[in-house]
């Protein structure tokens, strides 16, 4: 089976207003702002990168909750935008806060 | 021995005999209980003869011949008869459906034991006429001895009824009565509230769809007994019997609701002026914006056109419109000008309208991964959004259900909503502006008549800040307060292949401008398009109906459409495709021989090809007079009920108004 899956820490940083699906669903989009040290060619390389996340269902009204900069870890799988898009959203329904390392 | 020929509520074009030993000519009209079959139907005696053509013995004598209620005039039959002829509808169907329901049933008629009471009024004195009103009264009653087709060209808040109220007044104290027509009264109860203000001491019944069986049939004997001097009725009252008629008022004349959609699809304004011209009596055709077909009856010399361009209430200005171009994508949302607009009328404690018509929260429910759509698995429709009850809705075929979770066809749980509808920008507005108070007005939140006499009450009591609403709010309300009004999403009618629709939106943003501003505040009017060029537009800015028909009759010409051409439409329908593909490839193959001119075009699928399940398919007959038509229709028709399968449905539209 094709695989997708993805997991990803860092700050939220932007977040729109809780919305609803038409059938009443939660729905967040949410900027989450990235950086890690990786190794790359055997050496450190600093990662950084903004992900647009669309949190849907109950993590969607708790991630409402939390303020911008929160530390966050998510589990989730990307998918484009829309049907025409050629841009990546990563969407998930389960989050952590994430204190710490 | 006497024998009565009955006719029945069936779609079958002739007469059944039936023995009568005390009939006599003076019972042609009346009611009567027959064996039919197995059991006993309700018909309508059309004559008495000495003799049938079937052999006596097999004849069954009636049940009863019911003379409690008085039997239907020569001159109620003689309307009947065209419009059985004209419309190719059986005579028995049209003179059965001619009667109220509390007629027609089968164990005979009694009146109710307590009737409805009427809102006891207080009479308001006539006010003064302009120049123009009087010298439309004193021109009407000029010509009352005969039939005179008057159109009475009035823009919006000109006064027209009280030329109606006045012609009334004339008539009723003449001893004579009078047919009012309003397009759907029982939404409108200020038009009769308005009546009984203004002619207080006459009798006056009104005639919709909001009575109970028994309180509508008890009007309709009182208009043919003539205790009631005045009827005030929608479409089916055109065939109310009423024996000192000596007026037929139809006011919005171009009201698409005079024409019945379905059965016996006869136009109630036509019929009027049927009427009128076989009782030799007087028509007057009320409108702000007339049907394209009336207006060339004017120019064409056949009816008398009486104007009234200024408005009744002194001070009372026409409203400004202005056009608010947005991109096509946006149309259906209220633009920053709209919402500024709003907002300095809220500040005002002013009462603004916003105008979508369209119910429903969106008309589309979509899914952006895949781009599914929801559709009508019945219909060749699309399933509307309906957020507060948390359901799909087909308009057309009325199946509805859940708004489903996620995409039947990728699973994706983030749906979106196409297009803006009543309840989508009345959740736009109440977050726009979270104190104002806002109304929403369409067939989803007035269902009762009394609901909706209550809502116009808080309206008139300015409890409202801004209203939202379809079409049904727009029609023939008076509502003072209003300064703003805003329309959204009008550019649809643009697209429409109907060659109607610009005639319509046209009428439509007329009656919808006409809101605003009727007192002695000028209004202003938003309309928001991505066609700001378009001439219809401009027509409507420069408040030139004239100028709008003279360039939509010219176009008519050029395609020879109506008015310039007669049609009709051979509609069918039926669960199975093939066979009404069949039927209507045998249709063409079996018109009759033809003069020239007469075109038949080829069948297509109506705009909605499928509905509630059924394959729909319909074939338009074009010629350029009235009696060619006629004569074809009648051939052809009788071909066609020996061809047609029991699984098709067929009707002919004479005189269609949707294509």
């Amino acid at each position: 089976m094709s695989r997708n899956e993805l997991v990803l820490s860092g700050t939220i940083a932007a977040k729109e207003t809780l919305r609803y699906t038409p059938a009443g669903l939660p729905l967040l989009q949410l900027v989450l702002s990235h950086q890690s040290e990786q190794s790359e060619a055997g050496a450190a390389f600093r990662a950084e990168l903004e992900a647009v996340v669309l949190v849907l269902g109950e993590a969607a009204t708790a991630l409402d909750r939390q303020p911008l900069g929160t530390r966050i870890s998510i589990k989730g799988f990307l998918a484009r935008k829309s049907r025409n898009s050629r841009q990546l959203v990563i969407r998930t329904e389960q989050f952590k806060l994430f204190d710490g390392e | 021995m006497p024998i009565v020929q009955v006719a029945f509520d069936l779609p079958l074009d002739r007469l059944f005999d039936y023995l009568a030993p005390e009939a006599s000519a003076a019972d042609v009209g009346l009611r009567t209980l027959a064996p039919f079959g197995s059991g006993q139907k309700v018909g309508v005696i059309l004559s008495v003869v000495s003799e049938s053509r079937w052999p006596e013995e097999q004849l069954r004598p009636v049940t009863a011949i019911w003379r409690d209620t008085p039997p239907l005039s020569q001159a109620d039959l003689k309307l009947l008869h065209f419009c059985s002829t004209y419309y190719h509808h059986p005579l028995g169907a049209v003179t059965l459906n001619a009667l109220p329901p509390g007629l027609r049933r089968i164990k005979g008629w009694s009146p109710p034991r307590r009737r409805r009471k009427c809102a006891e009024v207080e009479p308001v004195a006539a006010p003064t006429l302009t120049s123009e009103q009087q010298a439309a009264v004193a021109s009407v009653l000029s010509g009352m001895d005969g039939f005179q087709p008057v159109l009475l060209h009035g823009i919006t808040g000109s006064g027209k009824t009280e030329v109606y109220l006045r012609l009334i007044e004339q008539q009723v104290a003449a001893g004579r009565q009078v047919l009012v027509l309003a397009p759907e009264i029982s939404l409108t109860p200020q038009l009769e509230q308005r009546f009984r203000q203004r002619l207080p001491g006459i009798s006056m019944v009104s005639m919709h769809s909001g009575l109970g069986e028994k309180e509508r049939a008890v009007r309709w004997l009182e208009a043919q007994n003539g205790e009631a001097a005045v009827v005030l009725g929608t479409r089916s009252a055109i065939f109310c019997p009423m024996p000192r008629l000596g007026l037929i008022v139809v006011d919005e004349e171009h009201d698409g609701s005079y024409k019945q959609q379905e059965g016996l699809r006869y136009s109630a304004r036509d019929l009027a002026l049927v009427r009128a011209q076989q009782l030799q009596i007087p028509a007057v055709l009320g409108s702000a914006t007339p049907a394209l077909e009336s207006w060339w009856n004017v120019q064409a010399g056949r009816y008398r056109l009486l104007s009234l361009s200024d408005r009744a209430i002194s001070g009372a200005r026409l409203p400004s419109i202005r056009l608010v171009e947005t991109s096509a994508a946006q149309a259906q949302d209220m633009s920053p000008v709209v919402l500024e607009a709003l907002a300095s009328r809220l500040a005002r404690k002013e009462q603004s309208l916003v105008f979508v018509n369209r119910r429903g929260y969106a008309p589309v429910l979509f899914c952006p991964q895949c781009r599914w759509i929801s559709g009508c698995s019945r219909c060749s429709a699309r399933m509307v959004v309906h957020l507060r009850r948390h359901e799909l809705r087909c308009h057309h075929c009325g199946l509805k259900h859940p708004i489903p979770q996620r995409c039947p066809d990728c699973g994706n749980t983030h749906l979106e909503t196409l297009g803006s509808g009543t309840q989508k920008i009345e959740a736009a507005l109440h977050s726009h502006f979270p104190s104002a108070r806002i109304l929403r007005l369409d067939s989803d939140t007035l269902t009762r008549r009394e609901a909706w006499e209550e809502t116009l009450k808080t309206i008139h009591a300015g409890e409202v800040d801004i209203l939202v609403g379809t079409q049904l709010l727009v029609k023939g309300h008076d509502f003072p307060r209003i300064t703003l009004v805003a329309a959204l999403g009008v550019d649809q009618a643009l697209y429409s292949s109907d060659f109607r629709s610009s005639e319509r939106l046209f009428a439509q943003l007329v009656q919808v401008a006409g809101r605003a501003g009727r007192a002695a505040d000028s209004g202003e009017v938003l309309i928001q398009t991505a066609f700001p060029g378009h001439p219809l537009f401009q027509s409507l800015l420069a408040h030139d109906y004239p100028g709008f028909a003279q360039r939509e009759l010219e176009e008519r010409r050029l395609t020879g459409f109506p008015p310039f051409a007669y049609q009709a439409l051979l509609r069918a329908s039926s669960e199975n495709p093939a066979a009404l593909e069949k039927f209507m490839q045998e249709a063409v193959e079996a018109t009759p021989p033809r003069q020239h001119g007469l075109e038949i075009y080829d069948p297509v699928p109506p705009p909605l090809a499928r509905l509630a399940g059924k394959a729909r398919l319909q074939l338009l007959v074009q010629a350029p007079h009235r009696a060619q038509l006629q004569e074809f229709l009648s051939a052809w028709e009788a071909r066609l009920h020996a061809l047609a399968p029991r699984s098709v449905q067929w009707s002919l539209d004479v005189d269609p108004t949707e294509l």
